[in-house]
């Protein structure tokens, strides 16, 4: 006779969700498959440091790392405000820091024109008329649009960062006699490096990969606004094969940004 | 020195009345789970504060509510050790005894010669190159009270000091531990459930 054994009820699966399961992937996995089939290997490298590819290529890696730093500067003051001070309208501030994540891309490029635009943005045209700055049509726009749309995903990974500490280590520093100052710079910040790292590549990702809210926003100059996704869309009509070269290069950034982040976003670990 | 307690401690529903005056000497804290003993040595070293009363240490009045005086923990000089472990788990078993006499102003090379020798005392020099999650608990918690003891604290605040190790390695701590505890001058207080360690170690117990 056997021994009694619990069953794990839980987990038999019907066979409709393992076949559902199954369609899923495969949908998701089919245009990875299709992308990477139509890349041309022999003349990959040609692809990318010729014309249009290799200065968008520049250009967005400069942007979208000038936009990254920008995201860690302000984010990670707003993650602690939003993981350590309880206040009123906590929640709605959470939202609203949230919000370009949800809202479509053009509607931010079109939001950030009202903001920023040289001849009747809120901000830009003071900024323009005092110093000269000029968002749209620049490179500086890209920064502006890119970091815009990244926040967000800064902030939520390193505010979930942030409570998945435990007090006692912030706790047991200021007994031993570090300033407020000192036990965020050499416990908080040490203990959340995961977090961060983790929020930074998310951010950068997603940086890489804007295009809604730049085209609209800082417009589509070659050289100037237009970053890799822009090309991308461009040189299908007329040279597919760079196209194909370009989604390559950022579907190969992603994976990369994916193994870097395994399941720390969102504060997970296995 | 001498720690004069006497005050209300509240946190959600519960309150707890507290009047004690600790001189020299070490004061054991018994009673049953819940009932407050975790939070007398949070309020001596500033992690909470009074809700009434006042806490005063050699005449320097470090918290009350009513004069609006209220001492941050990271100038009260005080050495806890806390009943969860809390070694830094990116620092090594030293380099968490390092940290802690450098947050006391101690320069770096001292700070490793005082730290070393402290281990060596506690006879867990061995372990010394180890992150804390390489240390079993007894080790950890070895770690936790000799981190606690340096760098001369005025005051010295022990939640359950011996509850992690066994019972081969606990007699010889506990002897260690109140040969350490009568060389630190100021107020000591250990919280504890084990009547032998609290028999062992302290000059005067109170049961809450």
């Amino acid at each position: 006779m056997s021994k009694a054994k619990d069953r794990d009820v839980a987990s038999s699966t019907p066979g409709f969700v393992l076949v559902g399961a199954a369609l899923g992937l495969a949908f998701l996995l089919l245009p990875l498959v299709g992308l990477v089939r139509r890349v041309a290997w022999r003349g990959l490298l040609g692809n990318l440091v010729e014309g249009p590819a290799s200065e968008a290529l520049r250009l967005s890696l400069v942007t979208s790392v000038i936009a990254t730093c920008f995201v860690v500067l302000l984010g990670l003051p707003l993650a602690w405000v939003l993981a350590r001070i309880a206040f009123k309208g906590r929640s709605l501030v959470r939202a609203l820091v949230m919000l370009p994540m949800v809202l479509p891309p053009v509607v931010g490029g079109v939001a950030l024109l009202g903001a920023y635009g040289k001849s009747n943005g809120l901000l830009g045209s003071s900024l323009y008329s005092l110093f000269g700055l000029q968002f749209t049509f620049s490179p500086l726009g890209v920064i502006v649009a890119e970091a815009f749309v990244a926040l967000p995903f800064f902030v939520m990974a390193v505010e979930s960062g942030l409570r998945s500490i435990e007090p006692k280590f912030e706790e047991s520093a200021a007994v031993m006699g570090l300033s407020s100052t000192k036990r965020f710079t050499r416990v908080t910040l040490r203990l959340l490096a995961p977090a961060l790292l983790a929020g930074t590549a998310v951010a950068w990702a997603r940086a890489l990969g804007e295009f809604g809210a730049t085209i609209t926003f800082a417009g589509n100059i070659e050289g100037r606004t237009q970053t890799t996704p822009l090309a991308v869309y461009l040189l299908l009509e007329s040279d597919p094969e760079a196209a194909y070269a370009l989604s390559f290069v950022l579907l190969l950034v992603c994976v990369g940004v994916l193994v870097t982040m395994r399941d720390r976003w969102m504060g997970r670990r296995s | 020195m001498t720690l004069l307690l006497d005050g209300r401690i509240t946190r959600g529903e519960f309150a707890l009345d507290v009047a004690l005056s600790i001189g020299n000497e070490v004061l054991g804290v018994t009673g049953p789970n819940g009932v407050g003993k975790t939070s007398i040595l949070r309020v001596v070293a500033g992690l909470t504060s009074l809700s009434a009363g006042s806490l005063e240490l050699s005449g320097t009045v470090m918290d009350s509510p009513t004069q609006n005086i209220y001492v941050k923990p990271e100038h009260r000089n005080v050495g806890m050790m806390f009943q969860d472990h809390s070694l830094l788990p990116f620092l090594t078993a030293e380099e968490n005894i390092v940290f802690a006499l450098r947050a006391r102003g101690i320069r770096v090379r001292d700070a490793r010669a005082i730290a070393g020798n402290q281990l060596e005392a506690a006879g867990i020099g061995q372990y010394r190159r180890l992150l804390p999650h390489q240390l079993s608990g007894g080790q950890s918690q070895r770690v936790c009270l000799a981190r606690a003891l340096v760098g001369s604290p005025s005051v010295v605040l022990l939640d359950e000091p011996l509850s992690a190790l066994d019972e081969l390695a606990r007699p010889l701590v506990r002897t260690n531990l109140r040969a350490a505890l009568q060389q630190l001058d100021g107020p000591k207080i250990i919280v504890s459930h084990d009547s032998a360690d609290i028999d062992a170690l302290c000059d005067r117990v109170i049961a809450l």
